[in-house]
């Protein structure tokens, strides 16, 4: 059990870091974080986002547009939002993220898994040959 | 804290520009946060500005990171001027047109 630090540096030490369940397996990457104010105006980290929704709209310019805009595209609700994991799941801040639930649990996809799912498999022979 | 747009992302953050009396004193490159005492929620407490662009990434500026001396000296020079500033110094975060944040600290 690792906890988490008293004080962390969020670029250095959280964005693009590993996330990874209660079993030990990697859920996805920090893509970005949520930010949300309360009424004394602290900033709480109130989620951690992942996926292509949270990636395109960090790098920006035109690379970040077209990565939302086929994120977009290819998500079947009209307003889709990115993959988040609530902070409170967190345990545990060292090389990697640590979560109190397992992956099946969560309701994302990060990047990884989302080019596997929408891009890879729709290129003709992605299939494995025992499939065909 | 007057006035910061309800979610905020850290990308918003990172890169906005520090504004103070009318002069830009650099950009966003780091934030710390801090646990709230007993529970696991955390807070952010800082921003760290800097005038320079590259190798925050890299943590140089970080006293146990150990690395080749010559890349450690270089980075900590180009980040000399860098200054962490507090949260409480932070009056609006207000986004601009074309994407992006500016940060714009209380009048001393």
């Amino acid at each position: 059990m690792t906890g988490i630090p008293r004080t962390l540096e969020a670029k250095l030490q959280l964005l693009d870091h590993q996330v990874i369940d209660v079993h030990g397996e990697m859920v996805c990457m920090v893509d970005d974080l949520e930010l949300r104010p309360d009424r004394r105006g602290h900033l709480h980290v109130t989620a951690i986002l992942t996926g292509p929704g949270a990636l395109g709209p960090r790098w920006g310019g035109r690379f970040g547009s077209w990565i939302t805009a086929v994120w977009r595209r290819l998500r079947e609700d009209a307003d889709p939002v990115p993959g988040r994991i609530a902070w409170n799941v967190v345990t545990g801040v060292d090389s990697g993220i640590r979560l109190n639930c397992a992956r099946a649990d969560l309701a994302i996809e990060g990047l990884e898994t989302w080019t596997a799912a929408h891009i890879v498999t729709r290129i003709p022979g992605a299939g494995h040959e025992s499939d065909a | 804290m007057s006035q910061t747009p309800d979610p905020l992302r850290l990308s918003d953050l990172l890169g906005a520009r520090v504004v103070e009396e009318s002069s830009t004193l650099g950009t966003v490159v780091d934030v710390r946060l801090e646990r709230i005492s007993t529970s696991d929620e955390i807070v952010v407490t800082a921003l760290r500005s800097s005038t320079a662009r590259y190798g925050t990434s890299l943590g140089y500026g970080r006293k146990q990171q150990r690395g080749p001396w010559i890349i450690s000296r270089l980075l900590r020079r180009l980040h000399r001027d860098d200054r962490w500033i507090p949260w409480t110094a932070v009056d609006t975060i207000s986004e601009v047109a074309g994407g992006g944040c500016v940060v714009t600290l209380t009048n001393r």
